[in-house]
């Protein structure tokens, strides 16, 4: 089975001894893994106030590596994002942009993100919203990032009727109580987990939102593809949440 | 167990709070009567408790092993009901006639496993959470590939997930065995 991975990183994790383990490694792609394309951000970008360093270290490595798609960050939060995304637009193999409003201390309600809406819509580009990437209670203890509440999301979607955006990292109930509420938006695998789960996020999304992305390297890359590959439903939903989805949704070949 | 008694081994529920005379006849029923193979303590109280003393020695007494339920408590601050990875390796130190298996190592995290190390009678299960990279990996370089055991928390986890934060990990085919089945098969006395 073919897999699409619409959230991978690269780059240095201070928390964790996984070094060497990003998706640009010499080893990776792992062709028994199954992943045909991942769609990378740096997570230089988190934890320096300006992104664009680690923007631009993404198109650098991956210009002739035609696997790893960029998803270049934008922080809301510095003054300069507008000219960064007038850079970033310029770069032909952009697909989307990725917000992370808990690392970077800002609300999806907030002015700008109005702003950027527009002008992504002006450019056909995708929004790419990450509401967590570490569980909250493994935290490093000098830590505190809170993923982004659903009560947010649900207000941030009602704000943006026609955006469908990718919204990333969040766990069975919270999409449960999302879709219950506005179901304009897909999500991705990382973070959804119950027995089963694949079976379970259909109860409340259709497949056709649902993405394959593994959380790589912060995640066990094998136990994210396994979750989809050995699930349950049909093979053509399996197929559709491994690849066809975000095949259609960001326009990939 | 009834249903499938070659596949399921029954680990006796206990909540400690409830005295020595309910732990005692509890596990005269389960483990004395219906063959159950260890003792499965939740979320009741923390492994340092008083109410502890019983439930270690009867488990001492029937040669079964105790798996306490084992979360860092640095975030989640409710150590009155959980057990920090500090607390459950402090209980194998206090009773060590008794094998502990501290559940959950996601959720007891790095700093879990350090506090594991050396410990003769404590093992480490690889349930709970997201399967985050890296862990496994420390885990068995910290406390050796014997001291891990293989943990799927069903049914609130995946299992394919579960059973890929083990098969993905950077770990020889020989630890992965030893991970999913030799080294339970060994605690639990059934091979």
């Amino acid at each position: 089975m073919k897999f699409i991975d619409t959230n991978a990183w690269c780059g240095s994790w201070p928390f964790a001894p996984i070094q060497g383990k990003s998706v640009v490694h010499p080893t990776l792609p792992r062709v028994g893994y199954e992943i045909h394309e991942s769609l990378v951000s740096c997570f230089d970008t988190l934890f320096q106030i300006d992104p664009m360093p680690g923007n631009r270290s993404l198109f650098d490595a991956f210009r002739i590596l035609k696997a790893f798609i960029p998803l270049p960050v934008i922080n809301l939060a510095t003054p300069a994002w507008e000219d960064h995304l007038d850079e970033l637009i310029e770069h032909p193999s952009n697909v989307g942009i990725r917000l992370l409003p808990s690392y970077h201390g800002y609300r999806l309600t907030s002015f700008p993100v109005r702003r950027l809406v527009e002008r992504l819509n002006e450019h056909s580009l995708r929004l790419v919203v990450t509401a967590r990437l570490v569980d909250e209670r493994h935290e490093h203890p000098a830590v505190t990032i809170k993923p982004v509440q659903v009560t947010e999301l649900e207000k941030f979607l009602n704000d943006y009727p026609r955006l469908d955006p990718l919204i990333q990292g969040l766990g069975v109930h919270e999409l449960k109580t999302l879709s219950a509420v506005n179901g304009r938006f897909r999500t991705d695998t990382s973070f959804a987990e119950w027995e089963d789960t694949m079976k379970v996020l259909k109860r409340d999304l259709p497949t056709s939102r649902i993405l394959f992305g593994s959380l790589s390297p912060l995640q066990v890359q094998q136990a994210q593809i396994d979750k989809v590959r050995l699930s349950s439903i049909s093979e053509a939903q399996r197929i559709a949440i491994a690849c066809g989805n975000a095949q259609t949704y960001f326009g990939l070949q | 167990m009834a249903w499938a008694p070659d596949f399921f081994i029954g680990f006796c529920y206990l909540n400690p709070t409830l005295g020595e005379r309910a732990v005692r006849s509890e596990v005269d029923r389960c483990v004395g009567g219906l063959g159950f193979r260890g003792l499965k303590l939740e979320i009741a109280n923390n492994a340092r408790a008083a109410c502890m003393k019983p439930v270690m020695q009867t488990a001492e007494n029937f040669d079964i092993p105790v798996l306490q339920h084992t979360w860092s408590q640095t975030k989640l601050r409710l150590r009155s009901l959980h057990s920090d990875p500090d607390d459950t390796c402090r209980l194998a130190k206090r009773f060590p006639n008794t094998r502990v298996i501290m559940a959950h190592l996601t959720g007891c995290g790095f700093r879990g496993v350090l506090a594991a190390r050396g410990i003769d009678n404590l093992w480490v299960d690889t349930s709970g959470a997201t399967p985050e990279a890296g862990i496994v990996d420390h885990a068995v370089s910290n406390l050796g590939p014997q001291r891990v055991l293989y943990g799927s928390d069903l049914p609130i986890r995946d299992l394919p997930a579960a059973i890929g934060q083990i098969a993905g990990a950077d770990l020889s085919a020989n630890d992965k065995e030893a991970i999913f089945y030799h080294n339970s098969a060994k605690l639990l006395k059934i091979v």
